[in-house]
């Protein structure tokens, strides 16, 4: 244990040297980290859609160490999938150092050399980053550098390959950004009620060339162009009780399997304005999003190798039956608007009652772009009009009204309304209507013991077909139970089970165990793969059927 | 430094700006490069329209005195049927050899279709290598010949042609022809590829007068093909679209800004023109 | 694979002690709520304790904990000094709705955007809610992950704690 102990200064140490000119900021400073390990034992269950695991036993391990000395820190990450958990790429197989870098951060200059995550604006043409439970890591590994000459502006340049699985892709990412905050800049601005930020950032990829042939004529290969450039301009503007964002971004021609190798220009365009004041906010969100999947290899198809990020519009929502259908954008094109509006009914009023309630209502519909075909790969694609919509993809709508019925008792109501068309998950189908209500009552019983009761239901026109074999269908009903004893304890047990239409039952017996920043949860049961909050956290879980267990720990 | 620093930050950010390519499309709009084999016979997708074009050859030489005013004639004709019709001329014969140790307009290739159809007057034209009962359609082209070109310009091809100039490599010049079958064809077909050249400045003799500085124009350079084409490889059922590369050096004399490719496809047995195409040469 | 697993958890009780006297890491850049850059440098409360908690909008247990301390915020503040910095999460699909979720729950909290989740990294956040107390030297003295009703009041122990060692 000892040796351990003595190991890790060091390998940071080892780590630092190379980037520090003197050595007497060393000593001292200061080792964190944080591990995770996650497992299931797991059966088969084609009713659940969970496979055969013939090494019975799956597991994702990583660990974070970092040493920090002042304005100096270098890090590295050990990963470990043997073997890779459900619902992560089999090309994780393998253990090792997936991640190391060592940076300064100055006041006025911020450089990291190796793995490092970053985001120009929004993300729209250009965001390393990772989800460690959705298995992404975008990570470029290359150089980093932030320089904030003077109060308000910031410059960043970076150039790097990104991660895929344990090798890193063909394509090298280079980009700058520069952003300026008026108000920091021009004096007679620092106090204005009107606050101004204006960014703009440039992406460039390069990849070498390659022969894809040409569909249309097996005589030609496509020209293809190695450098593939996307610009985006930002403004962030707020008065008052108004805020408004936007950007635009636009991408060169840039041929790949996500476009199926159109040569059309891409752009994007996300528009946010809000209005809040204290108990009441509004927010309505717009964005147009054409032919923007920008990868930095070009025959990649997966989750991997994403330079940018195009976030969904739509409510991240948490409850189970709520969360079924997520909506993931599709980058090649898509039409959205959001709403969203929180109002808190005073204390002491007829609605409101003695502790206030809060009304929660959104809304979101989506729906594809307008195409005129002009052909396949090889070709501009299509032409688009812009404000013309395509097919309907998703439309949600939900209500959610919490209100504390005594100092011991919270009750949150939700219903939603949902139509999902199949066709965003790559296949025809017809449209689903789903009705979805949720209760959620929490039992404040003592200081020290919380009880929580979760009832929903989910009424859908869909039905369980077994050659589409989505395991969704149908009608669902679930209960949900937590005790929590203190933080530290929990148990939880829960079914979620399709009592008309569908197929499957899902049961699920939980029991947690939290010390500190330590974290240490067993499960029996069938999971479906989603965001589940029980416990006292929210994570991104994966599809299971058997055991699983989970040990999260920062130190 | 401060300065040092923002400086160079800009500058690699011009650097980064120029980081973009932009591919140009070719003619069909596609965004591709010839990777096959030239001179090889391959399936195409690009669908053509059904224009029917005519060709009219014209035999001639600087020493032909009635020849500036076929020219004219055949002027008149290209003005009004426009890219439906294709004009070539070819220099050939006694009336064709050169005047004051100018260059030799003559061609080999020009030289055998000339004996080979027994032209024995000059200027003789022909559209489309047409006949008349058993003999070859050859007219003197001193008088309108709208007739012939109608005949041929007002229906639907059965075949229709595209001929893009494909840019030069290596010192050789790029050609791909396109053939895209509306209807039945049945016999075995040839293709021919050509080089003809405007503005070249030539003594010309006319009608009592001797012209010094006479411009000639779709003057055949090269067959680009055989004499008398390449074999076309195709089924020649309606819905058959096929296409072929070739490549080759221009000559020398030659100035590739005022020379244009035509191709035209024959009946192998007959001679008959069935369809033809005309391109800049780029 | 035991090997792995067993010295990893080595590793973690071993640095556990190390982890005692960690500071806030400096210069990370995270976003104010006007869009404005600011650095964590900045993240101060002039010698007296500090929360810093890591949520998102989406994240039920970390809203539960934020307005649970909102009914006792100003108890809180005058008591201790304490003042609560909330750190959001969120990425750019919701990051715009985090302002409207702040004044629609009332929230008087200092709330800034990781949109990036750089600072969520640097302090070894692995799920939200992350709470983290810090001294008024500027260091770390405890965290905790998760969320229940009534485990406010053991947060509230630390930063009584933490306010008595500054004053003295």
């Amino acid at each position: 244990m000892k040796t351990k102990q003595k190991h890790l200064p060091l390998l940071a140490l080892l780590l630092a040297t190379p980037f520090l000119g003197n050595a007497q900021g060393i000593l001292g400073g200061h080792v964190t980290g944080n591990i995770q390990l996650d497992g299931q034992i797991s059966h088969a269950d084609s009713v659940i859609g969970a496979a055969d695991v013939p090494e019975k036993l799956l597991m994702n391990a990583r660990a974070d160490i970092l040493y920090t000395n002042g304005n100096f820190s270098a890090g590295l990450r050990f990963e470990a999938y043997q073997n890779p958990m459900l619902g992560f790429n089999s090309k994780y197989q393998g253990q090792g150092i997936a991640n190391y870098f060592a940076a300064y951060n100055g006041d006025k200059l911020s450089v990291t050399m190796g793995n490092f995550y970053e985001q120009f604006g929004s993300g729209m043409i250009l965001r390393a980053y990772e989800d460690r439970y959705l298995g992404v890591d975008n990570s470029l590994l290359g150089l980093n550098v932030t320089l904030r000459p003077i109060e308000g502006v910031t410059l960043k340049a970076l150039a790097g390959k990104q991660r895929y699985y344990w090798e890193y892709g063909n394509g090298i990412v280079r980009g700058i950004d520069g952003e300026v905050n008026f108000n920091s800049i021009i004096k007679s601005m620092a106090e204005s009620k009107f606050r101004l930020t204006m960014g703009a950032g440039f992406v460039s990829k390069y990849e070498p060339d390659q022969t894809i042939s040409y569909t249309g004529n097996s005589a030609f290969r496509l020209k293809l162009p190695l450098n593939v450039g996307a610009g985006a301009i930002r403004a962030d503007i707020n008065y008052g009780n108004w805020s408004l964002q936007a950007e635009y971004a636009h991408k060169g021609q840039d041929p790949s399997i996500m476009n199926e190798f159109i040569y059309r220009e891409g752009d994007a365009l996300m528009l946010n304005a809000t209005y809040s004041q204290k108990g009441f906010s509004a927010n309505l969100q717009a964005k147009r999003v054409d032919n923007m999947s920008f990868k930095s290899v070009r025959t990649e198809s997966g989750e991997m190798l994403y330079i940018n990020y195009i976030p969904a519009i739509t409510k991240q929502h948490t409850y189970a039956f709520l969360s079924m259908y997520p909506y993931a954008t599709q980058t090649t094109g898509e039409m959205g608007l959001q709403a969203d509006v929180m109002y808190k009914i005073k204390k002491e009023t007829l609605l409101g009652g003695k502790y206030g309630t809060d009304i929660h209502l959104n809304g979101a519909i989506i729906t594809g772009i307008d195409t005129n075909r002009i052909g396949g790969d090889g070709t501009l694609g299509y032409t688009s009009d812009w404000f013309k919509t395509g097919d309907l993809y998703y439309a949600d709508a939900s209500l959610e009204v919490a209100k504390k019925l005594s100092s011991k008792l919270k009750l949150t109501c939700t219903y939603g309304y949902q139509i999902f068309n199949p066709i965003v998950e790559g296949h025809e189908g017809n449209l689903h209507h789903n009705h979805i209500l949720v209760g959620d009552l929490t039992w404040k019983i003592d200081k020290k013991n919380v009880l929580r009761f979760e009832a929903e239901w989910m009424g859908s026109d869909s039905k369980y077909d077994k050659n589409i074999d989505d395991k969704r269908c149908g009608d669902w009903i679930m209960g949900l139970v937590e005790y929590n004893f203190t933080s530290a304890w929990f148990v939880s047990v829960s079914d979620q089970y399709a009592y008309r239409d569908g197929v499957g039952n899902y049961y699920n017996i939980s029991v947690g165990y939290n010390h500190g920043a330590t974290r240490l949860q067993l499960g029996y049961g069938k999971q479906r793969e989603g965001l589940l909050c029980i416990g006292g956290v929210c994570r991104q879980v994966p599809a299971s059927n058997g055991l699983t267990f989970s040990l999260t720990t920062s130190f | 430094m401060k300065t040092f620093k923002i400086i160079s930050f800009f500058i690699a950010s011009l650097f980064l700006l120029a980081s973009c390519d932009k591919i140009e499309s070719d003619e069909n709009g596609n965004y591709v490069v010839f990777s096959g084999a030239t001179g090889t016979w391959y399936d195409s997708d690009v669908e053509l329209p059904a224009i029917q074009r005519a060709m009219v050859e014209k035999y001639t030489g600087v020493r032909c005195t009635n020849c500036p005013a076929a020219d004219n004639v055949i002027h008149t004709a290209l003005d009004k049927y426009d890219d439906k019709l294709i004009a070539i001329a070819v220099h050939s014969g006694r009336f064709g050899e050169p005047l004051n140790n100018e260059a030799d307009l003559r061609t080999e290739d020009g030289t055998a279709w000339f004996e080979y159809f027994g032209i024995v007057s000059q200027p003789a034209a022909m559209v489309n290598r047409g006949r008349s009962g058993n003999s070859w359609d050859l007219f003197t082209p001193t008088s309108g010949f709208d007739d012939r070109i109608d005949a041929i310009v007002n229906q639907d091809a059965n075949v229709s042609m595209q001929i893009i100039s494909a840019g030069e490599e290596n010192g050789k010049y790029n050609v791909r022809i396109y053939l895209d079958y509306k209807d039945v064809v049945s016999s075995g077909q040839t293709l021919t590829v050509l080089v003809t050249e405007d503005d070249i400045h030539t003594t010309q003799r006319g009608q009592n007068t001797e012209y010094t500085d006479y411009a000639q124009n779709h003057v055949l350079r090269q067959v680009v093909t055989d004499t008398w084409g390449m074999e076309v490889s195709s089924d020649g059922m309606p819905g058959t679209k096929r296409m072929v590369m070739l490549s080759f050096e221009l000559r020398e004399e030659c100035i590739p800004q005022n020379c244009h490719l035509v191709a035209f496809v024959s009946n192998k047995e007959t001679r008959e023109i069935i369809n033809a195409a005309e391109c800049v040469l780029q | 694979m035991k090997k792995i697993v067993l010295s990893m958890v080595f590793m973690a009780i071993a640095t556990l002690a190390m982890a005692q006297n960690a500071t806030l890491p400096q210069n990370i850049t995270i976003k104010a709520l006007d869009g404005t850059s600011v650095q964590t440098s900045a993240l101060q409360n002039d010698g007296k304790p500090m929360i810093i908690s890591f949520w998102a909008t989406w994240c039920k247990p970390c809203n539960r904990e934020l307005n649970t301390i909102k009914e006792v915020y100003e108890e809180w503040q005058e008591e201790t000094g304490v003042k609560l910095v909330a750190i959001s999460i969120d990425d750019a699909r919701s990051a715009n709705r985090v302002k409207p979720h702040v004044d629609g729950n009332g929230w008087e909290y200092e709330v800034y955007l990781d949109q990036n989740q750089d600072f969520k990294r640097a302090m070894n956040v692995v799920n939200v809610p992350h709470t983290f107390v810090i001294n008024g030297k500027g260091e770390i003295v405890w965290q905790h992950t998760s969320f229940v009703e009534g485990s406010e009041e053991e947060l509230l122990e630390v930063v009584k704690k933490a306010a008595a060692e500054t004053a003295e």
